[in-house]
């Protein structure tokens, strides 16, 4: 099938089966069931239709499809609860689902490579797995299965690359739950089950969150204590010597020389020179995407963090807690500006002083935080060809930078170059 | 907590609303009729503020804030961020006319108070209480100042806002409070919670906010306990603070402490042998301002 009839699906199969496909051993077929030389190998319904597909669904019987859809209810929004609830009562009735069906099929006695799903069924030492794919279609999309048994029982979570930046951040991710291990007591990192690679893609697998997990508000700031239980204060340092900061100077230096966006990059670039010889608490590691979106809380209260892919190794202490702030008030339709950028470093103080800042470096968080957030778009752009205008507007950039260079301490002319 | 008050506890949360605001709204309207408070316990955090305040509650002419079988130690009046008027403040003591029902029975005036450990930390509080109580007396208990730092820390751990190690929150204490003191001094609204959660060692350092009282007060309106002797023997510090507030010594029926650290553990090293040079001459000045030993931790001591 062509691109154009699949719609959004077609980016599904761009980022998950293409490899597959390739071989001449597999197809993806929608609506036809089975022609002669094919069989079906794995079959999904779309909903709510192929072209605007944002979720496949196992077709599998009745406890693998209730698994699929109600399993971590807590965690979805108030409509797509009740719309799983609906669809789940008629799953449970025994009455077909109305979408349409989205087939692979593989050529009829030849010896095919392994789908995801049986590759990942391996590393489980499961039979089988079934999984409900998210289809993706923004600038950070990555295919992501939730797995489930023949009973319908949550068995892990796997995100698979498909691009250079999906490569990276599924490596990044997979080393920092390595390293994080499930976490600690109070604050945990889903385990990682899995890590390999399929058909040159890598991929990895969690463990799934409880089964009773819950979103928390999206205002409610995990405690001090939480925000630096995985990411804990480690010493005190400029931040010119902080492992984030020179990443992030190491690729503003790579933009400047692949000669992106020479405003803004001299713009970051001057902006980081202020902020580099500021003393502060530099933390082991920062999320790098902790919100409400990202988290769960378990029936003992204890916060799941996951999604680790943007984590970056010896950071300015506190980055999590801003972006928590100002990151989780645009998912909500606010937009990045000075106005939230206060808000944001009024609402993380608190744990900004806990972490050990004192009021000025504290207020070199949220500056640091723009030249970082600012630098993620610029890259975005770059590998997408186009500005993710849904998430921050090239003016809106130019105008957080700005706004964050007149905040920023004067320059002392010191040797900040690390 | 009294019975009466584990039935409160128990209520839903809609009959605790209505409740408070039905005896809040009745306090308010009734405020004329009551006097402020005659005793405040000032201090020190960790140093057993709340079990002193149970003790003296005990004490059938020395009463609690209003409504009684809540079992509040403090309203925060007095702090920078407080908005409310006086008439407010004196809501949660109770009326004359009460206070005569109970005088008749017992044969004396009582009196009623209200304890808060940062009345003493918030260098600006002396003055405002005396500016409108200025007859109130004041009871403040010192603790050693390396075990109130590390019960302190504790305290703070528990309360899920202490994420650093004992040392390194030890380390990160002129940091996380640089400019603070400047910054309340300069604005009589500002309430800093840096300067109150995070002063570990500050808070132990005692003669300065000693002498901060005493400056609007007058000397027998401060009463300067030693937090130990109240754990040693808490009849005979008990009867001390009855001399002091002038009512009739009192048997304690019960001499629970509250409010104690969930976690018991003795101050880790080498912070307690740092934190011990660090205070011995401030708790020597303590000592000689007092006129007498102390007995707190030493550097090289062992314990």
């Amino acid at each position: 099938m062509s691109g154009a009839e699949l719609g959004a699906l077609a980016h599904l199969v761009e980022q998950l089966w293409a490899p597959a496909i390739a071989t001449g051993d597999l197809r993806l077929e929608v609506g036809r069931g089975p022609t002669p030389g094919w069989t079906d190998v794995e079959t999904y319904q779309a909903l709510p239709s192929v072209t605007a597909a944002t979720m496949l669904l196992p077709t599998a019987d009745r406890r693998v499809l209730a698994g699929s859809l109600l399993n971590f209810r807590g965690l979805r929004d108030p409509r797509t609860r009740a719309q799983r609830r609906v669809l789940g009562s008629v799953v449970a009735g025994g009455l077909p689902l109305p979408f349409p069906h989205v087939r692979l099929q593989a050529r009829s006695g030849a010896g095919r490579v392994p789908l995801p799903t049986e590759q990942v069924a391996v590393d489980l030492g499961l039979p089988r797995v079934h999984a409900s794919i998210g289809v993706r279609t923004g600038s950070n999309r990555k295919a992501t299965l939730q797995l489930v048994d023949d009973d319908g029982a949550a068995v892990g979570f796997a995100k698979f690359a498909w691009d250079e930046a999906s490569t990276t951040a599924v490596a990044t991710e997979a080393a920092a739950l390595h390293a994080l291990g499930g976490g600690v007591d109070g604050v945990r990192a889903p385990r990682l089950l899995a890590r390999g690679t399929w058909l040159g893609r890598p991929y990895l697998v969690t463990e799934p969150l409880p089964a009773a997990s819950r979103r928390p508000a999206a205002g409610a700031l995990p405690s001090a204590e939480e925000l630096f239980a995985l990411c804990p204060v480690v010493r005190r340092d400029l931040v010119a010597r902080s492992g984030q900061f020179q990443g992030l100077r190491d690729r503003i230096d790579g933009l400047r020389a692949a000669g992106v966006d020479a405003e803004l990059v001299d713009a970051l670039d001057d902006l980081l020179d202020r902020l580099a010889d500021t003393e502060v608490p530099v933390a082991a590691r920062w999320h790098g995407d902790l919100t409400a979106w990202n988290t769960a809380r378990d029936e003992q209260d204890r916060l799941w963090c996951w999604d680790w892919e943007s984590t970056e190794a010896d950071a300015v202490a506190g980055l999590d807690a801003v972006h928590w702030v100002a990151g989780g008030a645009t998912m909500t339709g606010a937009r990045y500006d000075g106005a939230l950028l206060a808000a944001a470093l009024r609402q993380a103080g608190p744990a900004l002083t806990a972490a050990g800042h004192s009021r000025a470096s504290a207020a070199v968080v949220p500056l640091l935080y723009v030249a970082s957030l600012v630098e993620r778009a610029v890259a975005l752009a770059v590998g997408n060809g186009r500005w993710d205008d849904a998430w921050l507007r090239r003016d809106e950039a130019v105008a957080l930078v700005a706004h964050a260079r007149a905040l920023a301490p004067e320059r002392t002319g010191a040797d900040v170059r690390g | 907590m009294s019975m009466l008050a584990e039935r409160r506890e128990a209520a839903p949360r809609w009959l605790k609303d209505v409740a408070n605001l039905t005896t809040r709204g009745y306090a308010l309207g009734t405020s004329a009729t009551r006097p402020g408070p005659d005793f405040l316990v000032v201090g020190t955090k960790r140093g057993g503020t709340t079990s002193l305040f149970n003790y003296l509650q005990q004490h059938p002419s020395l009463l609690g804030l209003f409504p009684q079988p809540r079992g509040r130690k403090s309203t925060d009046h007095f702090f920078a961020s407080g908005q409310h008027s006086d008439r407010w403040y004196r809501s949660h003591f109770h009326t004359e006319a009460y206070r005569s029902r109970v005088a008749r029975r017992e044969g004396e005036r009582p009196l009623g108070g209200e304890a808060s450990p940062y009345y003493l930390w918030d260098p600006r509080i002396a003055r405002r209480v005396h500016a409108a109580y200025p007859q109130v007396k004041a009871i403040a208990l010192v603790r050693d100042p390396v075990e109130r730092a590390w019960s302190h820390y504790q305290e703070r751990t528990e309360n899920g806002v202490e994420p650093l190690g004992f040392a390194e929150a030890l380390a990160a204490e002129e940091s996380r409070t640089a400019g603070e003191l400047e910054r309340m001094l300069a604005d009589p609204t500002y309430h800093s919670t840096a300067h109150d959660w995070y002063t570990y060692r500050a808070r132990g350092v005692y003669l300065p906010q000693l002498r901060n009282w005493l400056s609007v007060f007058p000397a027998d309106q401060l009463l300067v306990l030693r937090s130990e002797d109240m754990y040693d023997d808490v009849q005979a510090v008990f009867d001390r603070i009855c001399a002091f507030l002038g009512v009739r010594e009192y048997a304690l029926p019960d001499l629970r402490p509250r409010n104690a650290s969930r976690t018991k553990s003795s101050v880790p090293e080498p912070c307690r042998r740092e934190l011990a040079e660090f205070f011995e001459p401030h708790n020597r000045a303590l000592e000689e301002f007092l006129g007498r030993e102390l007995g707190w931790t030493a550097p090289g001591a062992l314990r």
